[in-house]
């Protein structure tokens, strides 16, 4: 038997409730609208406009007047002849120079500040000295920091001078500044994770720490066996996102360097950077080329190092 | 604790506000009085070296005796733009001002580009009994006019300011050490230097780089014959300067255009280079050679400077050249003529603690010119040469508004008379491209550094050449779609272009083989990519 529903005819209170509902619902949808107007059009401008016309100047010619024309795959191939170059090698020490900084910069920045967080999170002794230590650098300006760090490194032969020891300016001695970087980039790049981990420490359910206690965990494997499982989507997120701007970064290079770091030092995204800046209009679309280059590159390893990361999750690793 | 870090905290953020505050306030801090009844026509100032403040007080004195005028000027905005920043913002409809100054003169797009007004009439115009060319020094009147007039055949643009580079000496120091050279048949017991002419400013100098050697040896028996910054270094200054005493001006011109005639200053052969055959011409160029030794040989030479003095800006160099008095004393630097008005706070700092006589005003710091090798060119015989590293600009928009650009064309006018150029003198201590008369008491007022300078800008037997206006007329600078270095080789399968960073900060090789690394850079096969590059 169907049923047919009588409309009835609504009170006026409820007429009222209802234009009520509606007049809530519109300045709702009209509210998320404004505020997510800026950052959409942010996106569509600087991300979204930007990465097309980055991808097309890679096809394209520029003169020196700014005119635009196709040049089919010419400069992927000027981009693959500078890389396998036997005249020039500074283009393919700088791809190894951004895969061994990575690495080598990352088995510390991801490390570190999870030791740190833990002291900072179990209240260890001397955990306040190290908050003040791995939060100064973000505390004050990177300028600053490298400014500093640089009049150090600078100073450090003529201070050893004196002691009747021979140091090297190790920013300037082509044979030290790769390592010097890559120091300045471990100990900068603690920082943030260190300030985090303590608060994704706080997150993890109480329970699995009393469980770990009345099991008789000691601290290192309730941090390896409960706090990190725990905590992993959120390390995934931080090696992905690394990883994947790898050839892209530019990094400090250009605040101690300029446009003149020693190739023993540069990276693929210094080079690429270098090279655009300074290189004028018409080196758009072979810069162009060499970045969609290392997009090519970069991306099925990002997604390897992910699946990788997520087959490592302990807790929903399927 | 807890509390004394709250303490601190708070105390941090009260300054950060402080300072943000204070950043935020909106009063006229131009230094220029505006009457807020008045049509305002702006100025878009370069502040290097130079300042603002000359532009300032020559704005305010336009302003008081043009009260009847609908017009004011203001310096709108200060900057660090180049002349090509100004294009892309002219071309697409950002127009900042109607008058910009500007530090280089890379103008070609701006004089072919119908937006800028027409400034034939302040060319044509007259001052003080003295002609706007007449005020040019004879040899660059046609270069400059060169580059200020577009294809029409009408000038849009005209020469401001002058960055002369070179040595500076500490005068009063060689004369206490009794370095300067003496001849005691001259009145002031002292050599007539290169022009040989007593009572100038080259007197007592060396004419010789014989003379200049033994100079530096003396010197550096206790003190340091120079000092020289890492970060902006004079390597390509010090390049030009010797090659171009060297070969003379022709020579010169044509090793940044490569298109032109080589005069080999030891034989006289004349070879014609042209942009398909330029990847000679390093191989016959003698006066690179020349500049290569003068590297190697003193500037960075190292005995003759403190190698551990790194990181150091022009700025710093220019204070620790001040202050060596105080520990081991410097002879010579190497900088822009501008280098006395950056100084003025180090001056203030030396006078504070050591007394009145290391005043600007007390202070006799000169040019030096750079004597030449032996063999070169006759055609600079008796001449000084000196490297601009830039050579500054000024163009105006143009207005719908013909009132408007009457006004800003007499307003340029203005700024060539004698009255705002010894405002130029007085302020920054340096002239602009323009000369002017000074009388004695005037001379009197300024400091000696800028009595020597004056005294050069007037002087027939000094030559400045300017790679700055050379590189503007030479298509491997200005249309060429690969990258082109001048100094640039590969040396161990690698790419450099920075001759300072890859011999002496790097140590990778020594001057010789980058010199030889440079001359054989280029065959005429590998040329060809280069000259296929080129936008005729």
């Amino acid at each position: 038997m169907k049923y047919k529903y009588k409309k009835q005819a609504l009170s006026l209170g409820q007429k009222e409730k209802r234009l009520g509902l509606m007049k809530e619902k519109v300045q709702t949808y009209l509210f998320i609208a404004v505020v997510l107007a800026w950052p959409i059009v942010q996106f569509l401008v600087f991300w979204l406009y930007t990465n097309i016309q980055s991808i097309m100047l890679a096809f394209a010619k520029v003169d020196v007047d700014l005119n635009m024309t196709f040049n089919g795959l010419n400069n992927f191939k000027a981009a693959f002849a500078d890389f396998f170059s036997k005249e020039d090698i500074s283009l393919r020490r700088a791809f190894i120079n951004s895969f061994t900084r990575y690495f080598a910069t990352n088995i510390v920045t991801y490390t570190i500040p999870i030791i740190f967080g833990f002291i900072i999170f179990k209240k260890l002794p001397l955990s306040g000295i190290a908050r003040y230590c791995v939060m100064l650098p973000s505390i004050i300006s990177s300028m600053m920091t490298s400014l500093v760090f640089e009049q150090l490194v600078h100073s450090l032969p003529k201070l050893f001078a004196g002691l009747g020891i021979v140091v090297p300016d190790m920013l300037i001695d082509p044979a030290y500044s790769f390592q010097t970087m890559t120091f300045y980039a471990m100990w900068t790049g603690c920082t943030s994770c260190a300030i985090m981990y303590p608060n994704m420490f706080n997150s993890v359910d109480s329970q699995l720490h009393e469980a770990a206690e009345i099991d008789g965990c000691t601290m290192l494997k309730e941090l390896w066996h409960v706090y990190i499982p725990c905590i992993w989507p959120t390390i995934t997120t931080f090696v992905v996102t690394g990883f994947s701007s790898i050839l892209s970064s530019p990094g400090v290079l250009f605040a101690f360097y300029g446009d003149q770091a020693p190739y023993e030092t540069a990276t693929y995204g210094y080079m690429v950077f270098v090279k655009s800046k300074f290189g004028g209009p018409t080196q758009y679309g072979y810069t162009a080329a060499l970045s969609l280059m290392g997009v090519i590159i970069v991306y099925p390893l990002t997604l390897l190092i992910k699946y990788l990361m997520e087959k490592g999750d302990r807790i929903n690793a399927s | 604790m807890k509390k004394l870090a709250k303490v601190i905290a708070v105390c941090c953020a009260a300054m950060l506000s402080l300072s943000m505050f204070g950043a935020c306030l909106t009063e006229d801090d131009s230094g220029i009085k505006l009457n807020p009844n008045k049509e305002t026509i702006n100025v878009s100032m370069f502040v290097g070296g130079f300042g603002a403040e000359y532009m300032k007080k020559i704005i305010n004195t336009w302003n008081e005796e043009h009260q009847d005028s609908k017009y004011q000027f203001n310096i709108g905005r200060e900057h660090q733009d180049t002349a090509a920043t100004a294009e892309e913002k002219i071309n697409s409809g950002v127009v900042e001002a109607d008058i910009y100054v500007n530090d280089d003169p890379g103008i070609y797009g701006l004089v072919n580009g119908g937006k800028l007004l027409n400034l034939g009439e302040v060319w044509d115009s007259s001052s003080d009994g003295i002609s706007f060319r007449e005020r040019l020094r004879e040899a660059d009147a046609k270069l400059f006019e060169e580059i200020c007039t577009g294809k029409d055949g009408k000038i849009y643009a005209m020469p401001w300011t002058q960055g002369v580079t070179g040595m500076l000496y500490d005068r009063d120091f060689f004369e206490e050490e009794g370095w300067l050279l003496e001849d005691s048949t001259t009145k002031n017991g002292l050599t007539k230097g290169t022009d040989g002419i007593e009572g100038t400013f080259d007197d007592g100098l060396p004419q010789t780089m014989g003379e200049f050697k033994s100079l530096c040896e003396e010197i550096s028996d206790g003190f340091w014959p120079f000092i020289v910054s890492d970060i902006v270094n004079p390597t390509n200054e010090c390049i030009d300067a010797v090659m171009a005493r060297y070969l003379g001006v022709e020579s010169f011109i044509t090793s940044y255009t490569l298109d032109g005639n080589y005069t080999d200053p030891a034989t006289g052969e004349v070879t014609k280079i042209t942009p398909k055959d330029g990847w000679k011409f390093n191989s016959i160029n003698v006066g690179l050679k020349k500049a290569f030794e003068f590297l190697e040989d003193f500037l960075y030479n190292g005995d003759y400077r403190d190698v551990d003095e790194v990181g150091i800006d022009h700025i710093a160099q220019g204070e620790k050249f001040l202050f060596s008095h105080e520990f081991t004393r410097i002879a010579m630097f190497f900088d822009g003529c501008w280098w006395l008005n950056e100084k003025s706070a180090a001056f203030a700092s030396d006078v504070q603690r050591h007394g009145a006589k290391w005043s600007a005003d007390n202070r006799d710091i000169r040019f030096m010119p750079i004597p030449a090798y032996e063999g070169a060119t006759d055609s600079l015989q008796g001449k000084s040469v000196f490297v601009t590293n830039n050579v500054g600009t000024i163009f105006a928009v143009k207005s719908d508004d013909e009132e408007k650009n009457a006004e800003i064309i007499k307003f340029l006018k203005n700024l060539v008379t004698d009255r705002s150029l010894k405002e130029f003198i007085k302020t920054t201590n340096c002239m602009t491209s323009f000369k002017c008369t000074l009388s004695e008491d005037e001379l009197s007022k300024l400091t000696p550094y800028a009595r020597s300078v004056y005294e050069m800008m007037n002087s027939d037997s000094v030559v400045f050449v300017h790679p700055a206006i050379y590189k503007q007329k030479s298509l491997f600078y200005t249309s060429i779609s690969v990258p082109y270095y001048r100094y640039g080789i590969t040396y161990n399968n690698v790419l450099y272009t920075n001759i300072y960073k890859t011999v002496v900060e790097q140590k990778r090789c020594t001057f010789n083989e980058y010199y030889t690394e440079l001359c054989n850079r280029y065959d005429e096969q590998s040329w060809q990519t280069i000259y296929d590059a080129l936008v005729f």
